[in-house]
Formats: structure tokens, C-alpha cells, sequence
């Protein structure tokens, strides 16, 4: 991979979007999984919770007092109101597994969730957690993986129609770069427009 | 010409050879380029999360492309008998995702086979195998470290053997014939197959993930006895229950909690979250 491509590439990369390249075509995929009803994006390595379908917030929280500390403290405890009860708790108060006794005497009893339904030992979940399968916007359960595939080529402005027109057929898009990966040009398929910008026109995708 | 699928593009290379420490890299090149040479174009991922492998071809009838995620097992399959050897693997809830053009690839290097499912094939196959509720309804999946074995490769003799899922037979997933499944263009090109698909995974999903299956009777101290089973799936049940607005209220709540948090305890949430929005997906070694 050359490295305009790969500075496309990372720049993507760090818009939450999965990329995927083609050694002989030299060519690109970008993925994203959204809800197949409104297309909010959909993570399924962030855990909800089987009671409530509350996502994992990532920070303790005190059964006695509510009391919140961000997770960066590895050992929270004791929690400010006295108590050693900073655990990885469901974020909703009114969750059954913090507000029925005899379900959350359960959930304490067993050794993978002591600390909590979020809490994880390696790759060890709770069990009483499981990946995203509610979407956040609108509570779906259905979702998809959309792609836009796409070229990257260097930007050189007196060439860009007849490059537009060789690849214009082969790919959902086609993005430009200057020398010093600064300016760009963005063109959806069969939308041609020579508009240089500071950035990939991410709007363009899927 | 016939290109023999799958054969090792590496005749000096040794697939055994690897240890399980280093033998990703080599098994997805192998099924790449396995797949290259039927026609595919294979793209890898830029950074190693998620899916392992996206391959694509025109279908010849419609002229319009196919598109196929693949996750790839690579495994070496274990003696469990004289004459049957297991394929030892591990699932995750997360690998089972609501799109039908997930394809699990699972690669014996010692036999040098490919044995693969569209999703959709390999949910109906778990059904039809009666392994459902072994598979995904015991906490050790939820935990994510259920390891199953129900492929398993039969030899009885100095023939080739026979790969079956359970007491199914897997001929028609196997190799070429197995490549073959995948093909057919049918999602791609018919949207409400594709959209019925999608919504017999969610289907699946919540009728078996959203349910607890006691694993031993001799509870331990991870095991769930079944009284305690009983009022945690009646607890799901009544969230199962819920219009979609009660969820919404729920996350609207939430939500509210989250903005009266101080700035830094909302930047740390939001630190983790990201950080674990590209957690390495399931499906690896």
C-alpha cells in the first residue's frame, strides 16, 4: 500500500470505519454496521445489558449510594459515601438486576459477575450482558453491514476528469490527495466536481 | 484450467508448522489466495478487527456483484476416538451478526478442507443438529468462552474421510461445493430474501441468546441452578416484552443520568466506549 493510500486509510480509520484493501486492484472497501431501520451506527463489541438493553457504560458504580468514578481508578473502593460497593453495574437505577433483591443475590453469587454485569476478566463476560442487539436510536433488533468501495489517487488537477471517467464506473467513489496529504477531493460515483477540500467529504460514504 | 480448492499456494510451506501463536497471518493469505484463484477479488482488512476477509464476484447471470464477509477458523482437528477427530472452536454472540452475506470459513489444515456456511446455513444447520440450545443457550456462551466441537471429520479407513456437523452430513458445505453455496447470488440480487434473512438471525438471536440454560445440576460457583435460571429468564421475558418506546425511555434516561455527570467522569465513558467500539471481534484463535 502506498503511503497516500495509507493516509486515506488511517484518516477513515479514525472515523469508526472498518477498512479493507485489495492488493491488485489497489483498491478499497470501507465498512460500517448500522441498524437496518435508521442506519445509526451499530457496535457489536459493545455489550447491553439482557434485563434492560442499557449499554455498557464504562465506569463504577456505587450500589449503596449511585455514586459514579471513571474507570481509570482500577481499584475504586471504598466508594466516597464509606461502602466497598463501586461495581460495574447496569447505568439504568431502575434495572431489575439493581432493583430485585433476589435477582441481584443471584448475580453477585456467581463468580463472573460479582463485580458487576459489565465487569470482564479477559475476554470473559458476566453473561448477563450480551453484544449490541438493540439499536440506540430506535430500538431495532435488525442490522446490516453497508460498504461504499472506493480508489485513491494522487491528486493532479489538469488529469483529474480523465482519471474520473476511467474509474468512475468501477467505484462508489474516488478520493484525491495532494503530495502531502493536506487537500482532497471527494467524487461520488457519476457526481463529478473538482472541489478541493481539507478533508475527506466523509458525507460521501454508504 | 481447474485449480484444485483449497490447495496450499505455498508448496514449501508447511501449514503444520505453525504454532497457534503465529499461524493467523499464513491460514487467512492461504484462504485468500485459495479464493483468488477461483475468481474472487479478496480484500484484507487494514488493521486486524472484525472481519477477516471481504471477497467479491460478479455473478455471471445477473452481472452484478456479490459480496461476501468472510470470518475464517483455521484449527488443527483432534483425535477424539480411533477413527473421529473434533474441530474444536469458540463462538461468540458477537460473530453472530444480522447479515446474511457472513460467511464462516472453517480451514483443517491437516486435511487441508474448507468447510463453509453462509450464516443463515450454519444457524438452520445448529437447529437442525439439535445443538441450539448446547451451543448458544448455556452461559458459557454469554460468558464467550464456550468451546464447541460439533464438526467433526470420520476416517475409518486410508480413504479420505467424511466431515460431519453433529450426525449431519457436511458434503454439500465442503470445498468447491461449499464455495459453490456461497455464490449463488440470490441475496444480492433479491432484497426481500435478503431482508427476511436478516430478520431470521435477529429472530435467532433474541429466541436463543436472550434465554439461560442451566449447564450442570452440581452447581459451582459459576454454574446457575435452575431455580436461579428461572427467575433470571423471567426477568428477560418481561424485558423481551417491552414496545420499543419503553426501550427508548429507557435509553432517554440514561442519557439524562450521563449529562448530569461531572465533564470528567463523561470523557473517561466516553474514552472506554470508543476504545471498545474496535475490540478485536470474536471469531479468532
Amino acid at each position: 500500500m502506498k503511503l497516500f493510500e495509507m493516509s486515506v486509510a488511517y484518516k477513515l480509520q479514525s472515523e469508526n470505519l472498518q477498512v479493507f484493501y485489495n492488493r491488485d486492484t489497489e483498491s478499497f472497501i470501507c465498512s460500517k454496521d448500522v441498524c437496518l431501520e435508521c442506519n445509526k451506527e451499530w457496535f457489536h463489541s459493545v455489550n447491553q445489558c439482557v434485563f434492560c438493553g442499557s449499554e455498557n457504560p464504562f465506569v463504577w458504580i456505587c450500589s449503596h449510594c449511585d455514586h459514579k468514578v471513571g474507570l481509570a481508578s482500577s481499584t475504586p473502593n471504598p466508594c466516597q459515601c464509606g461502602h466497598n460497593a463501586l461495581c460495574k453495574l447496569c447505568f439504568n437505577n431502575n434495572c431489575p438486576s439493581r432493583t430485585d433483591i433476589e435477582l441481584s443475590k443471584i448475580i453477585i453469587s456467581l463468580k463472573n459477575s460479582s463485580k458487576g454485569i459489565f465487569d470482564k476478566r479477559s475476554a470473559t463476560r458476566s453473561g448477563f450482558t450480551i453484544s449490541q442487539n438493540f439499536c440506540k436510536n430506535c430500538a431495532s433488533e435488525n442490522n446490516y453491514i453497508k460498504i461504499s468501495e472506493f480508489k485513491v489517487l494522487k491528486l493532479d488537477l489538469e488529469n483529474i476528469k480523465k482519471q474520473y471517467d476511467i474509474y468512475n464506473k468501477l467505484f462508489d467513489l474516488i478520493i484525491f490527495v495532494n503530495e502531502d496529504f493536506t487537500k482532497f477531493i471527494t467524487i461520488k460515483k457519476n457526481e463529478f466536481n473538482k472541489e478541493v477540500k481539507d478533508d475527506i467529504n466523509l458525507k460521501n460514504f454508504f | 484450467m481447474i485449480i484444485k480448492f483449497p490447495s496450499n499456494p505455498f508448496p514449501r510451506i508447511d501449514p503444520k508448522k505453525f504454532t497457534k501463536f503465529n499461524k493467523k497471518r499464513v491460514t487467512e493469505d492461504f484462504v485468500q489466495i485459495n479464493l483468488e484463484r477461483q475468481g474472487w477479488t479478496v480484500y484484507e482488512p487494514f488493521q486486524d478487527v472484525g472481519i477477516d476477509r471481504i471477497a467479491t464476484i460478479i455473478d455471471k447471470k445477473s452481472n452484478k456483484k456479490i459480496i461476501r464477509f468472510i470470518q475464517i477458523k483455521t484449527r488443527e482437528i483432534e483425535a477424539s476416538s480411533k477413527d473421529k477427530f473434533s474441530f474444536d472452536y469458540t463462538l461468540k454472540p458477537k460473530d453472530i451478526i444480522c447479515d446474511p452475506r457472513i460467511t464462516f470459513l472453517f480451514y483443517s489444515d491437516y486435511t487441508e478442507d474448507f468447510i463453509i456456511f453462509s450464516i443463515n446455513d450454519y444457524l438452520e444447520l445448529c437447529d437442525k443438529a439439535n445443538f441450539t440450545r448446547s451451543h448458544f443457550e448455556v452461559p458459557a456462551f454469554k460468558f464467550c468462552n464456550h468451546r464447541v466441537g460439533p464438526i467433526i471429520y470420520e476416517k475409518f479407513d486410508k480413504k479420505k474421510g467424511n466431515w460431519k456437523f453433529k450426525n449431519e452430513d457436511l458434503s454439500n458445505y465442503l470445498n468447491e461445493k461449499g464455495l459453490d453455496r456461497i455464490k449463488n447470488a440470490e441475496i444480492d440480487n433479491n432484497k426481500d430474501l435478503f431482508l427476511n434473512k436478516i430478520k431470521k438471525i435477529s429472530s435467532f438471536r433474541r429466541k436463543h441468546f436472550f434465554v439461560f440454560e442451566y449447564a450442570k445440576k452440581n452447581a459451582s460457583n459459576n454454574s446457575l441452578l435452575p431455580e436461579q435460571v428461572e427467575i433470571i429468564n423471567k426477568y428477560i421475558k418481561n424485558f423481551l416484552n417491552l414496545k420499543k418506546k419503553e426501550i427508548l425511555k429507557t435509553y432517554k434516561n440514561n442519557e439524562k443520568t450521563k449529562d448530569n455527570l461531572s465533564k470528567e467522569i463523561k470523557e473517561s465513558m466516553n474514552l472506554y466506549l470508543n476504545n471498545n467500539i474496535f475490540e478485536t471481534a470474536g471469531f479468532k484463535e
